[in-house]
């Protein structure tokens, strides 16, 4: 190493390149999280009502629309009005498509999501129409932060600080809180739950409730980071958290958690390193790799392992 | 166990030191069982006792922790069901008794079906088994449109019609009332006269279990705890101690 | 039963597949002789999507797992048809960097018919290759695994642009697709689809989407069934894929994705996905909805609010799942004159392990 001294020049590339491998694995651990965030919520949806909420998505354009509007006040306005926004349209689902289809089937409900979804994808183009829009994220967002001679992004900081937080904190308020521990009852066994005199509306309202609220951090944080909103915005993320939450288990919260931020993080990883018309190979190896995960844990990866039948 | 040394073995549905362990719990745990061709089994004991775990192990929907099962002889452990139904071993289900959404002709031709018949002769032998069984009348409808009794019978004459040597059932007087329970009795007796297979018969219902079966074998926390006539049974220690635990079984002999 | 009665248990027999006949018939000729010339585009349309829903249905609708992957098979016999079909000369100047072993196709130039046929058969012959990890699932991981499958088409589609021309359009495909032709495939794909839900293995599928346990208790072997209505479905799949192309003429990969996938499932699901019927009334139903509500846009509202159409549209689904969860014909075949007083329907929960599949119509 002392031997030969290298040129400032190529000093300069090297930290440019550790830079650039830290800011990735940053990236890649915060959006990770993010993506876990969405994984739980799906999760929690999935295991309280049998539904697949394919609507998850436009709960993030939702955010990101309202981010368009409010983009020039107040950071902490926007940061309150996005989430209670999400919030209310989130319940808004349950009480009007969702709640009539209660004991409907999976694959009702699944439909029914879909529909719903598209609902409010058109009613996006009708209002603001096709174009996606600019929303420019607060110029101290994007700044870089220096720790310790490393700069780092400071959204992708805040990124993980407060999905960590709001993951800690539903954690928390599932095993410490009356409703939370209603409602994981109600993911082990709905019916039981009910029998036992949990309150059925309640805890539904109550997970997309939560689910909302995640789901409007997750629009602040994706949103400031891509830096535009479209129609189908949430289309992308949703399928990725979907896919990681299944790989993970979407019958188990851990599990689901689990399998939404490793997929996260290696999409984002991916996304950075890979050119994007060659990352599209690997799409089809990823998702033969989903295909044989299934076959072989169809439980999900992370799961309590179920007993096996013969 | 006399009697049963007495058939060939080419007529018997055997278990041998038979073991299902789930994650720690001892489902089953080591359970002997013999059943012939002809005859009636009570197989008895309380909730959790591991009855269910113990049909599935028998008829292949559940993988064996220890133990054989044997059909006639033929070493039959670890066979999927699809293998059981071709040996002749059939079983019915704790909750399901039919396919709901099928017609009660489809689900009872579907047994037929099972049996290997053709098209042609599986809906024959289904319309004939329907009305042995006074279901005709209902052969149109959707299973799920029937009253829970009907549906039970359903059920069975779905079993029955995949011409069993050996018939499984697993509570099928549940949520009966006492006349069904009562029609359902005579309907396995019928079905072991008529078919000549061996019945293994796991029910709570003691007006039924005493009213068919010849022989009782009770299950208690996965374990065989007495074996007998049903008289035998019923006055057995160990039985009641199974019900009512040691204190309740001890107050019921202090009151005889 | 009576000697009498043969007659109409053969009548019973035909009865479904006859009023379904009748009905696209009559759609038929209300675009050939009541309807003005604007809608034959639409009807034809509607016949092709019905060979593909009943293509899912026969897969879905029998076995209770809703498949996301069905449209990869429609795409593989869109871009199989057409390069069998394309005139060499324009093959050979349009696919200059066919794969070697793929060569011969440019030297070959098939009738529509057979090219459909081939098309079918290919579609099935992949659905077999990859059927054994998705027969072995149900329930969720395997609507995922379907998905999974179509992303995989997709982008296949996509980066070979040697073979598929990727996102740019094919060229040369002969527009052979025709209103009557698509009809007669429609009556056909009824045909088959009825066929396949009565017969012994349709019936052993069924059992298998009412109780996985209890088909198997009487011997049904499971995986073995779905992967026969998986293949036969794929091959109606192939060959609407096929009706689709020698259609639309100048499609690219990203004809066969989310918006084609979601499109046929919704209407699967609307008409009532179990039953052959409800594959039909629900293209009907739709395509009449969107149609109506797209006059009424353009028309009275002189297209003021574009996008209305499909927002409203989606109301209208809600609407229905809401009404009817289980789809507009509850996911029962038309029944039969005389038992329409039957009680059809179950008013009460039928057991917890069937639970996936039902819903209790009355509440
Ligand atoms: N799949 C499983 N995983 C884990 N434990 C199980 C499983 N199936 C059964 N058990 C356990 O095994 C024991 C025996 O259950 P089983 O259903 O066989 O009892 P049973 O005698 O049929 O009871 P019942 O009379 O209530 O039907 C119970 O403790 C039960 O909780
Ligand atoms: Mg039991």
């Amino acid at each position: 190493m002392a031997s030969r001294r290298p040129t400032s020049d190529s000093e300069s590339r090297q930290e440019h390149t550790i830079q650039d491998v830290i800011q990735t694995a940053v990236d890649s651990i915060s959006y990770g999280a993010l993506y876990a965030l969405m994984a739980l919520s799906l999760a929690l949806l999935f295991s309280v009502m049998g539904l697949m909420n394919f609507a998850y998505g436009e709960l993030i354009m939702v955010g990101g629309y309202t981010m368009f509007i409010l983009r020039d006040d107040s950071w902490v306005l926007l940061l309150v009005i996005t989430i209670v926004v999400v919030t209310v349209i989130s319940v808004l689902m349950e009480r009007i498509a969702f709640r009539p289809l209660r004991d409907a089937s999976p694959n009702t409900l699944l439909v029914a999501s879909f529909a719903v979804s598209y609902g409010l994808q058109q009613l996006a183009y009708m209002t603001v129409g096709p174009i996606p829009k600019g929303v420019s994220p607060y110029p101290w967002l994007v700044e870089s932060l220096d720790i310790l001679g490393i700069s780092v992004s400071r959204l992708s900081i805040i990124t993980f600080v407060v999905t960590i937080a709001l993951l800690i904190a539903v954690t928390a308020g599932l095993n410490r809180t009356m409703l939370g521990i209603q409602l994981r009852a109600s993911t082990e066994d709905f019916d039981m739950a009910r029998l036992v005199g949990v309150r059925a509306n309640r805890v539904i309202v109550a997970a997309f409730a939560i689910t909302g609220v995640l789901a409007g951090v997750v629009a602040l944080c994706y949103v400031s980071r891509s830096g535009s909103v479209s129609p189908t915005l949430g289309q992308g993320p949703l399928l990725v958290a979907f896919v990681g939450g299944v790989i993970g288990g979407l019958g188990s919260l851990t599990g689901a958690t689990i399998g939404g931020f490793l997929l996260g993080a290696a999409v984002t990883a991916l996304q950075a390193t890979l050119p994007t018309d060659l990352s599209s190979y690997t799409t089809l190896f990823a998702f033969s790799a989903v295909i044989a995960i299934l076959v072989l844990r169809p439980s999900g990866l992370f799961a309590r392992r179920a007993v096996r039948e013969a | 166990m006399s009697a049963v040394a007495d058939t060939p073995e080419a007529e018997r549905l055997e278990a041998r030191g038979v073991q299902v362990h789930f994650a720690g719990v001892r489902a089953v745990d080591g359970v002997d069982l013999t059943l012939e061709k002809g005859h009636i089994l009570g197989v008895i004991g309380p909730n959790g006792a591991g009855k269910s775990t113990f049909m599935n192990a028998l008829s292949g929907f559940v993988r064996l922790t220890a133990g054989t099962v044997s059909l006639g002889g033929e070493d039959v452990s670890g066979h999927s069901p699809q293998r059981m139904v071709k040996h002749g071993l059939v079983r019915t289900f704790q909750e399901v008794a039919t396919f709901p959404d099928l017609t009660v002709l489809e689900n009872v031709e579907l047994g037929a079906l099972g049996a290997g018949l053709s098209r042609r002769k599986a809906r024959a032998r289904a319309l004939e088994l329907l009305g042995d069984m006074r279901l005709d009348h209902l052969s149109r409808l959707y299973a799920s449109s029937l009253p829970h009794g009907e549906e039970r019978r359903v059920g069975i004459a779905r079993a029955v019609a995949v011409a069993p040597r050996f018939l499984l059932l697993d509570e099928p007087a549940a949520g009966l009332n006492d006349a069904e329970s009562d029609e359902l009795a005579q309907t396995i007796i019928r079905v072991r006269e008529d078919m000549g297979c061996g019945v293994l018969l796991v029910e709570h219902d003691m007006r039924v279990i005493f009213g068919v079966c010849e022989r009782i074998q009770v299950l208690d926390y996965g374990k065989s705890v007495a074996y007998g006539l049903p008289e035998e049974v019923r006055t057995d220690r160990k039985v009641i101690e199974a019900y009512l635990g040691k204190h309740g079984a001890d107050e019921l002999v202090d009151a005889d | 039963m009576a000697t009498a009665s043969r007659l109409e248990n053969l009548a019973r027999q035909l009865w479904v597949p006859a009023v379904l006949w009748v009905l696209l018939l009559i759609v038929y000729f209300l675009a050939q002789f009541v309807l003005s010339a604007q809608y034959t585009g639409i009807v034809l349309n509607l016949f092709i999507t019905t060979v593909l829903v009943l293509g899912l249905q026969v897969f879905s609708g029998n076995s209770g797992i809703l498949s996301f992957g069905h449209i990869a098979f429609a795409a593989l016999g869109a871009y199989l048809s057409a390069l069998l079909t394309i005139p060499v000369g324009i093959k050979r100047t349009t696919f200059l960097e066919m794969p070697g072993f793929l060569k011969w196709i440019l030297d070959v130039e098939m009738g529509t018919l057979s090219s459909t046929l081939v098309s079918g058969l290919f579609a099935a012959v992949v659905a077999l290759i990859v059927a054994t990890p998705i027969v072995r699932l149900r329930g969720v991981p395997a609507g995922i695994a379907t998905l999974a499958l179509l992303v995989i088409v997709f982008t296949f589609n996509i980066q070979t642009t040697s073979i598929t021309r990727g996102t740019s359009t094919m060229i040369g495909v002969p527009a052979t697709t025709t209103i009557s032709s698509a009809f007669l495939w429609a009556l056909v794909a009824v045909v088959v689809a009825f066929a396949y839900q009565a017969s012994r293995r349709g019936m052993r599928l069924r059992a298998s989407r009412e109780n996985e346990a209890a088909a198997r208790s009487v011997g049904v072997n499971v995986p073995f069934e779905r992967g026969v209505g998986w293949v036969l479905s794929a091959f109606l799949m192939g060959v609407g894929g096929a009706l689709y192309g020698h259609y639309i003429i100048a499609f690219s990969a990203g004809e066969f994705y989310f918006a084609a996938t979601f499109n046929i499932v919704l209407m699967l699901v609307i008409g009532g996905l179990t039953s052959v019927s409800g594959a039909v009334v629900g293209v009907i139903f739709i395509t009449v909805v969107k149609e109506i509500l797209r006059n009424i846009e353009n028309g009275a509202l002189d297209g003021r609010y574009p996008g209305l159409t499909e927002l409203v549209l989606a109301a209208i689904l809600i609407f229905v799942l809401v009404k009817r969860p289980r789809g507009l014909t509850a996911g029962h075949e038309i029944p039969w004159p005389r038992d329409w007083a039957m009680p059809r329907w179950a008013s009460r929960r039928r057991g917890a392990a069937a639970a996936d599949n039902q819903v209790a119509d009355v509440t």
